[in-house]
């Protein structure tokens, strides 16, 4: 026999009750499945994202001083610090760094942050704030003109906040553990409550509580890891063939996976403890109950909670008909409906739910492989109106391409923002920057960028929180020895000012204007518009050169590069712009979301399937729980034939109360968290207009899941409820009353 | 004389509240019993007698009063020196057995030196089968056994631990008339081969004769007949 007896007994207890510890396995299995699965997700798509962007490894760290691109030099993970003037007194610098940092994700990451440590540049995040946001719901793809360097840098910065906090890791994580502990919870009182006397006896020989415990933990924590390392070997190697396979299909995009995949081991390590604290905690709030109760009032069963019985006692005597014991049944499936939804809740309606939201995959990775239904995006970046002069785009430009016979559309962005700066001097020496009676701001330096959708209506201005004026003021703007007076609609906490640090006297206020502008300061010259400019076109993958061509001709521009690094340093800024392909970016990141989509429809569907036996099992579990009650009845004179609508009636749960009633509740879920849509939206016509195709689409998946749900669920409960009773049954009634004891 | 004494309880009440009904299952108990003794406590159903077995065996709290077993009082201990106390001095025999079910016979008779983790005395478990009729039966399951079989293995794991008492609750209430007989003469056999203490509950009253001393409860009071 075992030397220590907890573990023989938790042994033993698990292989004599395979009835009972098989469902438990199959709900850990599929709960750690479909959660790790996520986890895996979100953090393989950071890894992803961070390791796709590592191409031609660059760091652009812009508004340096001369000093600080000197310390920047200094470092020992920096191999090389190209610096270009872009300003009187600042520098973009252009860093590689060493090569055994170049080659890991996250020490790039690291070397950023001590970067900005090192060189305080904390106190002017902006910029990178800015390329931040810009860029962040950028697709990118490995096309010949993808402006890698910028994303590179927004990326970054985004896997820096994401590698320090990991929300979406941590949440998931939370999430998984708490339907983990809801499960235990649930799972092992039921076991518990089974093997109640078992345990009172056990401690009547003198085990103690906390030994009783042990052995529930020592059973979980098999059941976790036995259920944890197949569930996430599984999930981890379909990713991994899911990354093979797209790298098979698309080899023409030279060695950039459409997915590439790590294997987050950090992340499964914290996902497993925080399992086990669950479990723990789980297992202990199960046995606390007994803690109270003395051990004869266990073994004499007097500690059982049977209240149906004293309920359901009156209406079934009175009737005075044995058939009527149903009605005892139907008040327990009562008593039973708050655990079995959650229990349901946490492992058959979430995958039912993926299930419907993953639906759409299967339509996305058809268009995805027949390339049907794709559009070409071609971007124009314009860039830099600068002090010196204006570039851009002109409008006239703009309705010529929008002509083109190609073209479906052309989108662009008419919201623009402006750096005013002055000095504390010019304000001692009697020059007012701002006032309300045609004083001026000296605007030395331009910035354009696209503002949230929103832009000041004409004549308007929006200003950062800091400006030296109030709303409804009048800012007198000057250019090329012309005036424009504009009054200041909204304080925006979207602007900002700050304070440069190569001048300390300064102060750059950002302010934000519309369109109107440039040809009120510039005089005759053309509209300019600055920015992004999307150019969308229907036209077959070979004819994209052939459009590119076109919109080259019109733009006037004769060369593409390929980023900014190489603008800046070898090409002769003749035109501020840049186009760009994005249609295989386009086309990439939609193959990335259909396998990513297909991933989870695999796994939902797998998941629907593991749902289904722990249905099955548990209804025979119960089923078997109460088999000396049957025996009883038979012995009374039941027929058959309501032996087996009794344990039918236990089906009804899943159709009265479960599919018809969490379901839709879920639905709702999906319609209010959506943020297109829904409360989170501000605007009320946005939130009825927007509702209304997330509403559809719920409805649709509704009644698809629900098919399914009925068709697999209720097939499952039935067949099992017929085959339980008929194994009952087959008992021959003197043995199954034996087993009353 | 009072080293003599292996349990005694003194002013030991029980209540149990029913609604608004309060229940006196023991009214101020007080009672000895001596090293080596069989006592039998006597008494219809309701009476009280398991209450009292519960109560002196440690299984239940009594609402008020004290109790000692070997010199310890039960007042005031933790979990872990309950249990201890439950393993190292107390053997109890219910009327439904209880045995584990998904052990065999012998893993349950020695399940109590197994969870106490103290030593296996081979000869000693050898004896107690023997004696008890069970050598033959060691490797089946409670469910492959017969009713008088399931309780000779019941009384055998209450003794196993060479308890200072063994406390048995009804324990031939569930056996025929045959098998009980055998039942108490084995009990009254290891009671005098092995100077076992032995505290039995019954409504037998052909069973009485077997006591040294006899109780009849009555209305949770014990009194000695």
């Amino acid at each position: 026999m075992e030397k220590s007896y907890i573990r023989f007994y938790a042994l033993r207890e698990m292989r004599a009750r395979p009835r009972t510890f098989l469902p438990l396995f199959a709900i850990f299995f599929g709960v750690m499945l479909l959660m790790g699965n996520l986890l895996i997700y979100a953090q393989c798509q950071l890894t992803s994202d961070i390791a796709y962007y590592k191409v031609e490894t660059q760091l652009i760290l812009p508004d340096l001083t001369e000093e600080e691109v000197f310390l920047l030099r200094q470092m020992d993970f920096v191999r090389q610090a190209e610096a270009v003037e872009t300003d009187r007194y600042t520098y973009t610098c252009y860093v590689e760094l060493t090569e055994d940092v170049n080659t890991r994700v996250y020490a790039i990451s690291d070397s950023l942050l001590e970067i900005i440590d090192r060189l305080g540049l904390d106190d002017r995040s902006d910029p990178y704030i800015h390329f931040l946001y810009w860029y962040h719901d950028q697709q990118t793809g490995p096309s010949e003109a993808i402006d890698r360097s910028r994303l590179f840098n927004g990326r970054y910065m985004n896997a820096l906040r994401d590698g320090m906090f990991q929300p979406a890791t941590i949440s998931l994580a939370c999430i998984a553990a708490l339907m983990l502990f809801a499960v235990v919870v649930l799972v092992y009182r039921m076991k518990i409550e089974q093997a109640a006397k078992e345990y009172a006896c056990l401690v009547g020989m003198g085990m103690s509580l906390r030994d009783l415990g042990k052995i529930q933990y020592l059973q979980g924590f098999l059941l976790l890891t036995a259920a944890f390392v197949p569930s996430q070997l599984l999930a981890i190697g379909t990713m991994k063939i899911v990354s093979l396979l797209s790298f098979r299909l698309y080899p023409e995009f030279d060695g950039n996976q459409a997915l590439l995949f790590s294997v987050p081991w950090s992340t499964l390590g914290i996902l497993y403890l925080l399992y086990l604290c669950a479990m723990l905690l789980g297992t202990r709030l199960c046995l606390a109950p007994y803690r109270t109760k003395s051990i004869s009032a266990i073994l004499s069963g007097s500690a059982d909670k049977i209240p149906y019985v004293a309920k359901s006692s009156v209406k079934f005597l009175s009737r005075g008909n044995f058939d009527r014991y149903g009605n005892v049944w139907k008040q327990r499936n009562r008593r039973n409906v708050l655990p079995v939804m959650v229990l349901f809740f946490c492992l058959i309606l979430f995958p039912a739910f993926l299930f419907g939201a993953f639906l759409g995959g299967i339509f996305d990775v058809r268009d995805a492989l027949t390339d049907t239904g794709s559009r070409a995006v071609v971007q124009l970046h314009a860039y830099g109106i600068s002090g010196d002069g204006y570039k851009g785009v002109p409008y006239t430009v703009i309705r010529e391409l929008a002509s083109l016979p190609d073209v479906d559309d052309v989108r662009f962005s008419y919201d623009y923002k402006v750096k005013g700066m002055t000095t504390l001097a010019d304000q001692a020496g009697g020059y007012t920057p701002v006032n309300t009676s045609g004083g001026a701001v000296d605007c030395q330096q331009y910035m354009v960028t696209s503002f949230a959708g929103e832009r000041p209506d004409t004549g308007e201005v929006w200003v950062c929180p800091d400006f030296p004026a109030e709303v409804g003021d009048t800012v007198t703007l000057r250019q090329n020895g012309k005036t424009v007076d504009m009054v200041i609609g909204k304080k925006h906490p979207g602007l900002t000012m700050r304070i440069p640090a190569y001048d300390k006297t300064r102060r750059i206020y950002e302010i934000a204007f519309d369109e109107t502008l440039y040809p009120a300061l510039y005089g005759e010259a053309p509209v300019m518009l600055s920015g992004y400019i999307s150019i969308c076109s229907s036209v077959p993958d070979g004819e994209i050169p052939a459009l590119l061509q076109k919109i080259a001709v019109l733009t006037g521009d004769t060369k593409v590069y390929l980023n900014d690094h190489d603008r800046f340093l070898h090409g002769t800024i003749e035109r501020s712009y840049l186009l760009e392909n994005s249609f295989y970016q386009n086309r990439i990141g939609t193959i990335h979301s259909a396998f990513l989509c297909l991933f989870f429809l695999v796994q939902t569907l797998y998941l629907m399937l593991c749902a289904a036996s722990v249905i099955g099992s548990t209804i025979s579990f119960q089923l078997h729980r109460r088999r000396a009650e049957f025996a009883v009845l038979r012995a009374l004179g039941l027929e058959n034939t309501a032996i087996h609508a009794l344990a039918a009636s236990y089906t009804g749960l899943l159709f009265r109360w479960v599919i018809p009633v969490l379901y839709p509740v879920l639905v709702l879920f999906l319609y209010f968290g959506n943020p297109d849509a829904g409360i989170r939206t501000n605007d009320f016509g946005e939130k009825v207009i927007g509702a209304l195709p997330t509403l559809y689409y719920g409805l649709g998946a509704y009644a698809v899941t629900c098919t399914v749900l009925y068709l697999l669920y209720g097939g499952t409960a039935r067949y099992t409820s017929a085959r339980s009773a008929g194994q009952m049954l087959s008992v021959p009634l003197a043995v199954s009353v034996k087993e009353r004891e | 004389m009072t080293d003599n004494i292996i349990l005694r309880c003194e002013g030991v009440n029980k209540l149990y509240k029913q609604g608004e009904e309060t229940i006196y299952a023991l009214r101020d108990v007080s009672m000895t019993v001596r090293r080596g003794e069989f006592l039998v406590l006597y008494g219809r159903s309701g009476s009280g007698k398991s209450t009292l077995l519960n109560v002196l065996s440690g299984f239940d709290t009594p609402t008020a009063g004290k109790v000692h077993i070997d010199g310890q009082d039960m007042e005031g201990m933790n979990d872990r020196q309950r249990a201890k106390l439950r393993n190292e001095k107390i053997g109890f025999v219910f009327q439904s057995y209880h045995l584990l079910p998904i052990l065999t016979a012998r893993e349950n008779i020695l399940s109590p030196l197994l969870i106490g983790k103290r030593p296996i005395d081979e000869g000693y478990f050898r004896d107690l089968c023997e004696t008890l009729g069970i050598t033959s039966r060691l490797e089946h399951l409670p469910s492959e056994l017969s009713g008088g079989e399931c309780q000779r293995v019941a009384v055998a794991r209450a003794m196993i631990g060479r308890p200072a008492v063994l406390f048995a609750d009804e324990p031939t209430g569930n056996l025929d008339k045959r098998s009980a007989g055998e039942l108490i003469r084995l009990l009254k056999q290891a009671h005098e081969v092995y100077g076992q203490t032995i505290v039995m509950v019954t409504h037998d009253e052909t069973l009485l004769e077997y006591g040294d001393r006899v109780y009849r409860m009555e209305n949770g009071t014990p009194v000695l007949v």
